[in-house]
């Protein structure tokens, strides 16, 4: 393009033929800018540029006249510096910024622009433009903004018309682009090429290919119904007499005594099962399968609700099956406030305290305590109503039945929000809890501004002396109200050094405990039994009750079994294939005492891949386990205590904060839990500022919550805070033009512009090229956005000192104007450079003096300047046996990267790639300045809507979501252990430090954890995240995470300790860094020695050798799923057509997402909603959400006459069987049969009526559940597209992979070698 | 003397020097040059020194003498002390690292750069052992040679030479990796030396 502009320059000062500025869109030439031109103005533009000579490439005609006038523009310079910005410059000015004062910007500036552009400010107004189409069209008002459509101003390369019609953009998109492929525009996994339809099987009986008797019974009936009871879902947690739900009911209280639980396995968990009907009859349960028989605890606590359930319903086995499917989110009540809400609910921010909170704050304490404790309550008490709350809701049914029972009163249930509901109103306690409540901040504790934490102290609640009242000695005694809280405390001030020490039951805890109920067996026996049945009853018993909390769902016939954090039970997995629980799977709960416990971090935020860490590197070996933590540390929270504190406690060797894991030696002094170091309490921190009285310092929030934000004084800074600044960086060459996503991006952030997170420092700028650089000078005061274009690609510099980067309040207008001028200024242009490397480094100096978030819009291969990039895919070896080119091409993004990171610079990237992107190069620049990668492949208007509406709503969410600016986050860990290896997006700045130039809250970490000592010091170890971070609103702010678990020197514990969805998600890691560094072939083999590896080891030292059998823990039940899912993932499957870019970004996926995300992409969930009923529903906001159990991913699943919707996080499919029902089809789809469904169908339309507002709004419940949008598309049973659903189903055989049974056959064969 | 082996010259306008083995394992050395039979340097110190004529050739038997491996070995000694330098070097860059004095990406800047020389300094001498025909010392260094090729033919995509990425130097498996390397290869540079120096005396001495 260079030489386009070349002609043009002749007049002016031929400037280097790089830079060339000129001037956008200006508005009107012939108007003279009221702004006299600046003397000092580098602009000089070239007076003979005058006339533009008509063949000027860009915008030079229009410009020409106009840039002198220009001159206007760089007048407004002088005029306005807006106060704002002048601030923030002076900001930076005092940190050595290279922003220089307002006052000096003309001056300094001149020497730039000599250098290298010939400036044509010129406005020129759309008069000015020659094409004269153009103003009309803008029908720009002459005065101010009138420009606003001199859009074509500059960047028309070709001098061509400018600006067509709004209205023909979107039409634009030549239907023949090159790039896409129609085929299949939303399927972002699927490969490139259709599927063969025949890779399944055939395509009518295709669907269930294996199995085809399977089919014929849907065995998801919905409602199941083994629960003969059938309490309204109100009443869900009915009084135990109502509870009768025999059987089936006993699900969610793990906990089934009596009553052995019902041996026939039914195939289908009844998931929903004590949902309403009763009548309904045991759903078809298979028998064969020998469910394990649940074994029948006596000593349950829980008895009382489940009891009634009686005899399992005759054939079905709910053994394995309700063990594993948690009941239905109603029924959950008591364990589910602990944790469940986890996978599914979490995400969503949703007002209602989420378990985190329950956890954390203890029990969701707030929630239960409705009016004592205080005002501050408030929100808590509101949740019930949110979302989260579905999951929750039940609870509060149960609250009653709970109540009843002395025993969770008394605080072995401690966490589980049953505790909430027994809790009477014990007075003494509810002062105390008052306190939290007040610290707990509106559910954004980010954005508002002023912590309400601070504030929250300060007023204790009228109660709050309640809290002290029983005194550190006596409470530990006391029996009932202390309950939750006050175990804690009572441990404290006693044998401090006792507590902490792995003492098992905490005597003071014990008491309460007892007193509630006598725990039959002795207390807590120590080991789980290996691979021992759950038979014993003592000791499953007390577990039942201590744990209660672990009432996973998963749990429930065993529920008593679960010893800490996971039940030692054993499975064979080859009698018991169908081992999905229809309800999501719950995380297992760390075997701590129970007041820890109850305080302990919520598996949302913080993740170990062993609840019970081994005792040293040996066992750790030896149990074949990878040790790791995953970390979603800044995930969007609704209640979070935000402490502000003229001192914050730390270790004054380690520099751990003070945490409710550390133990206090006396009133003055703490041992830190890291590093035993004894610290001295510093004087503040004996005031309480919840209960305002002094000397209990253990009731402090920081010591009573294990995830706190702080408010950072000034040693926290390195420099004054930094405003949130945005830069967009926008491809605009033709590719990206055909794509039309200008008019999304432009149309979203119009919209959002208002909304983004930050202050009214917050700063924003455009940047668009393609084979050149556009700026845009926003300053404020000038009549409309003039355009910069920098064609120097090799040596990029800065057009203008600034107004590059404005003040977004002051802007606005300008902003606006350019963003609706933005799609037709490049509407016609045919330049397909890309010049990506340039743009990079040229938004690195823009930012560099504050620092921010770039955010770069790609749809193309970069082929200009550094950065230049060639395409390395070889689209016939998609299915090939290996992949190359994990790996970047060069290292340019990589070191783009770390030079931004240096200045706390993040970029992000959006990629909408027609063709092969080279996404493993690009993306360097994301992943190591602690960006995001956003991948819309197939984005087109016409033929990919599903990934129009999909990255509208994701740039929605992006746009808006809180952001953390010139963050580090540091990890610490108890002496012994240490980080080995870390996952995510950041750079590793020392060996326990990352700096992560902008955090968002859906980032995910992961760090690989090595046992370098033994921990033989204290019973449990812990691990600490410290994310420091500025706000969008200028503050500094520590969150501060903290997680502790047992140590175990007894493979067994460790073993039932295991989470599997964390090990997996950990291998998936590992295994994305064997791809790149080996090959994926390595990686492949990798993961599945591990899970061979891992099954041996247990068959070897715990289970036992059994012939035949494949004996896994029962906590690693799915754990060889799980990894067949990761082998079918794209991104390690071979043998299937998968695009390169499309792999390289799951891979990206699986690095830097949180859990929740990775384990719905690897195992999605899919739900039958072709007979949706209120059974089990949830009610939100006086909707309706029906909960349909969750289907094993298996064509047996599917039937004909059935519609399945399958969600992997990141979109939706509805398959739609040959057979549905017209009904189905009228209610839902909105057409007469199944012949009518168009074969490119997304979104439901809005019928009125029950089924379609059914399944509408359990699709909507499930989408507000994540923070990202994922669209629908329906699939038929006979469409070309059904591989994309097909290709899911994670169980059944695919062209190159085993099936799920056959590859537990392999295992086994292997393991047991 | 039939196997009279061309090696090199040393000093072609002067002196060419000829290393072979005599048959009775002595070092030879033949001098001829222009001025017909030369003394080399002084070193020899005049002891047992037998000429013995083969062909065309004056061949000494030297006793004593500078030979062209006594060189080499000399070579080998100083370029080894510098090599237990960088291995000093790197081991405390590494150390810093781990202890975090220092930012991942200014200890790569200042450690890529030292990452060739060091290559080619032991490939250097390497290369003088080869020509001296030392393959003892030769084969002693091999694996090291082979480890480096190894090395830096499996060095992450990087435009600059050097080894390490800011990036993921800091993962403990690298972290170390490359501080066991920097310790074995000092204990290695350190052995070496000293069995240089033994060889240079040797080579000095042996009759």
């Amino acid at each position: 393009m260079a030489d386009p502009q070349a002609p043009f320059r002749p007049g002016v000062a031929p400037p280097p033929p790089g830079a060339q500025l000129q001037n956008g869109p200006s508005t009107n030439v012939g108007k003279p800018v009221p702004g006299p031109p600046m003397p000092g103005q580098q602009m000089v533009p070239p007076p003979g540029a005058g006339p533009p000579p008509p063949g000027h490439m860009y915008g030079t005609k229009p410009y020409a006249p106009g840039p002198y006038q220009g001159a206007g523009p760089p007048s407004s310079k002088p005029l306005a510096p807006p106060p704002s910005s002048g601030g923030y410059k002076n900001m930076y000015n005092q940190q050595g910024g290279a922003g220089p004062p307002p006052s000096s910007l003309h001056n300094s500036a001149p020497p730039l622009n000599q250098r290298n552009f010939t400036s044509t400010y010129g406005p020129s107004s759309a008069g000015g433009m020659p094409p004269p189409p153009s103003s009309g069209q803008y029908a720009s008002p002459p005065g101010g903004r009138g420009g606003v459509g001199p859009p074509p101003s500059g960047p028309v390369p070709n001098g061509q018309t400018y600006g067509q019609p709004p209205a023909s953009r979107p039409g634009m998109v030549p239907p023949h682009s090159a790039g896409y492929q129609p085929g299949m525009p939303h399927s972002s996994r699927q490969g490139g090429v259709p599927p063969p339809p025949s890779s399944m099987g055939q395509p009518a009986s295709g669907m269930r290919p294996p199995p085809p008797s399977s089919m014929a019974p849907p065995p998801i009936s919905m409602g199941p119904p083994p629960i003969s009871v059938a309490p309204p879902p109100s009443s869900v947690g009915p009084p135990p007499s109502s509870m009768v739900p025999p059987r089936s009911m006993g699900q969610p209280y793990t906990s089934q005594p009596s009553p052995a639980p019902p041996p026939a396995k039914s195939a289908l968990p009844p998931p929903t099962s004590f949902s309403n009907q009763p009548n309904q009859t045991v759903p078809s349960s298979r028998g064969g399968q020998g469910g394990v028989p649940p074994p029948p605890l006596p000593g349950q606590t829980y008895t009382p609700q489940q009891r009634p359930a009686g005899p399992p319903p005759m054939g079905q086995q709910y053994g394995p099956a309700q063990g594993l499917a948690p009941p239905p989110a109603g029924q959950r009540q008591p364990g589910p406030p602990t944790g469940p809400p986890s996978a599914r609910s979490s995400t969503a921010p949703s007002p209602i305290p989420t378990q985190n909170f329950d956890a954390i704050e203890g029990g969701g304490v707030m929630p239960s305590y409705p009016g004592p404790p205080g005002p501050q309550m408030g929100p808590p008490s509101g949740p019930p109503t949110s979302q989260a709350m579905r999951r929750q809701y039940p609870h509060d049914p149960s609250v009653p039945s709970s109540g009843q029972e002395p025993i969770r009163v008394s605080g072995t249930m401690a966490p589980v929000s049953s505790a909430q509901g027994s809790f009477p109103p014990p007075p003494g306690a509810q002062p105390g809890y008052a306190p939290y409540g007040q610290v707990p901040p509106p559910p954004t504790s980010m954005g508002t501004a002023p912590p309400p934490s601070s504030k929250g102290f300060g007023p204790p609640p009228p109660g709050g002396q309640g809290m002290m009242p029983p005194p550190p000695g006596t409470q530990g005694s006391m029996p009932p109200p202390p309950s939750s809280m006050g175990q804690y405390q009572g441990g404290l001030p006693p044998p401090p050094s006792s507590q902490q020490g792995g003492m098992p039951p905490p005597p003071t805890s014990m008491g309460q405990f007892q007193g509630g109920l006598p725990p039959p067996g002795q207390q807590r026996p120590p080991l789980p039994q290996g691979g021992m049945p759950p038979s014993q009853g003592q000791q499953p018993g007390m577990y039942g009750q201590q744990m209660q909390q672990t009432p996973n769902d998963l749990a429930s016939p065993f529920g008593r079994l679960t010893v800490a954090g996971g039940e030692s039970r054993a499975v064979n997995l080859l009698q018991n294939r169908n081992i999905c629980p229809p309800e999501p799977v719950e995380p297992p709960k760390a075997n701590l005492r129970d007041d820890l416990k109850k305080v302990n971090t919520s598996p949302d935020l913080f993740r170990c891949t062993l609840t019970t860490l081994p005792q040293n590197q040996n066992l750790l070996n030896k149990c074949k386990l990878p040790l790791g933590i995953l970390l979603h540390p800044f995930k969007d929270l609704s209640h979070l205590p935000v402490i502000t504190s003229s001192v914050i406690v730390r270790c004054r060797s380690c520099r751990t904060y003070i945490n409710p894991f550390v133990t206090f030696i006396d009133s003055r002094r703490w041992k830190c839990n890291l590093c035993y170091r004894v610290n001295d309490l510093p004087e503040e921190f004996m005031y309480n500022p919840l209960t305002k009285s002094y000397g209990e310092p253990h009731k402090r929030p920081e010591v009573q919550n294990s995830t706190i934000e702080f408010i950072a004084p000034s040693e926290y800074m390195l420099r004054p805070p930094q405003p949130a600044v945005y830069l967009f960086v926008l491809d605009v060459s033709h590719n990206a033009v055909e794509m039309g996503y200008l008019h999304s991006f432009c149309r979203v952030l119009l919209d959002e512009l208002e909304r983004f997170p930050g202050d009214a420092r917050t700063a924003i700028g455009f940047l668009t090229f393609d084979k050149v650089l556009h700026f845009y000078n926003l300053a404020e005061g000038l009549s409309q956005p003039q355009m910069l274009i920098v064609s120097d690609t090799e040596d990029v510099f800065l057009p203008s000192p600034d107004n590059l980067l404005v003040n977004l309040q002051e802007s606005k207008e300008l902003i606006q104007d350019l963003l609706h001028q933005l799609p037709e200024m490049f509407a016609d242009n045919t330049e397909t450079h890309s010049a990506l490397g340039p743009a990079l480094q040229v938004a690195h100096k823009l930012m560099t003096p504050t620092g921010g978030r770039v955010c770069v819009f790609q749809s193309c291969l970069p082929s200009l300047g550094p950065g230049a990039l060639k395409p390395r895919e070889d689209p016939n070896q998609r299915a090939g046996t290996d992949v190359q080119h994990l790996g970047p091409a060069t290292d340019f993004y990589k070191r783009m990267a770390l030079e931004c990171a240096g200045q706390q610079i993040a970029v992000d990237m959006f990629f909408m790639p027609g063709q092969y992107t080279d996404i493993a190069t690009l993306s360097g620049v994301a992943k190591y300045s602690g960006g995001a990668t956003f991948y819309f492949p197939g984005f087109h208007p016409v033929r990919g809507p599903a990934q129009v509406t999909r990255f509208e709503r994701d740039l929605r969410r992006y746009l808006t979501r809180k952001i953390g600016f010139e963050a580090v986050m540091r990890i610490r860990c108890t002496r012994g252990l240490s980080i080995h290896t870390f996952h995510g997006n950041f750079f590793v700045r020392s060996t326990d430090l990352l700096s992560l130039p902008n955090v968002n809250p859906d980032a995910g970490f992961a760090m690989q954890v090595s046992i370098e000592e033994a921990l033989v010091d204290s019973s449990t170890a812990c691990f600490q995240a410290a994310l420091l971070y500025t706000s969008s609103k200028g503050e500094r702010r520590i969150r501060v995470h903290t997680m502790a678990l047992p140590v175990s020197s007894n493979i067994t514990e460790i073993y039932a300790g295991a989470d599997q969805q964390a090990v997996v998600c950990l291998l998936a890691r590992m295994a994305v860094d064997r791809s790149i560094m080996s090959s994926i072939r390595d990686a492949r083999e990798a993961v599945i020695n591990a899970c061979i590896d891992c099954l041996a080891q247990y068959r070897n030292s715990v289970a036992g050798q059994q012939l035949g059998a494949l004996m896994a823990p029962w906590s690693l039940r799915m754990f060889p799923l799980y990894i067949l899912a990761l082998l079918k993932h794209p991104a390690f499957r071979l043998g299937t057509s998968t695009r390169l870019d499309d792999r390289v970004n799951t891979m990206n996926q699986l690095k830097a997402l949180p859990l929740a995300s990775n384990m719905m992409a690897l195992h999605p969930y899919m739900y039958a909603v072709h007979n949706l009923n209120d059974e089990g529903a949830l009610t939100i906001r006086d909707q309706i959400i029906p909960q349909p159990p969750i289907l094993s991913l298996s064509s047996e699943r599917l039937s004909r006459d059935g519609a399945f919707l399958l969600d992997n996080g990141e979109g939706m499919f509805m398959f739609v069987g040959r057979s549905i029902s017209v009904q189905f089809c009228t209610d839902v789809l909105g057409v007469e049969s199944f012949a009518a469904i168009p074969d490119v169908m997304f979104e439901l339309p809005e019928l009125d009526n029950a089924n379609s507002e059914r399944v509408r709004s359990f699709v909507g419940w499930l989408r507000e559940q994540r923070p990202f949008f994922p669209p629908l598309q329906i699939i038929r049973e006979d469409s070309r597209q059904r591989m994309v659903f097909l290709q899911h189903l994670v169980e059944d055989r695919s062209e190159s992979m085993f099936s799920y049974y056959e590859f537990l056959q392999h295992i086994q064969k292997e393991a047991c070698k | 003397m039939e196997n009279l082996e061309f090696v090199s010259y040393l000093a072609p306008s002067v002196e060419s020097c000829l290393m072979l083995n005599s048959h009775n394992g002595q070092q030879v050395k033949v001098l001829f040059g222009p001025g017909g039979q030369q003394e080399i340097s002084g070193e020899s110190g005049g002891k047992g020194r037998e000429v013995k004529v083969h062909g065309s050739c004056a061949v000494q038997v030297i006793k004593m003498a500078f030979t062209f491996a006594a060189f080499c070995y000399i070579v080998a000694l100083l370029l080894s002390a510098c090599l237990i330098f960088f291995a000093i070097w790197h081991i405390i860059a590494f150390d810093e690292l781990k202890t975090d004095y220092k930012n991942p990406i200014d200890q790569c800047n200042s450690l890529n750069p030292l990452v060739l020389p060091e290559y080619i300094i032991h490939g250097f001498f390497c290369l003088l052992f080869l020509l001296a025909g030392e393959f003892f010392s030769l084969a002693l260094n091999i694996p090291l040679i082979a480890y480096h090729v190894y090395r830096y033919a499996g060095r992450p995509v990087m435009s600059s030479p050097g080894l390490y990425d800011p990036t993921t130097i800091m993962n403990a498996d690298v972290l170390s990796h490359c501080q066991r390397e920097g310790w074995i290869k000092l204990a290695f540079y350190l052995l070496s030396f000293f069995y240089y120096l033994y060889s240079m005396i040797y080579a000095l001495v042996s009759s």
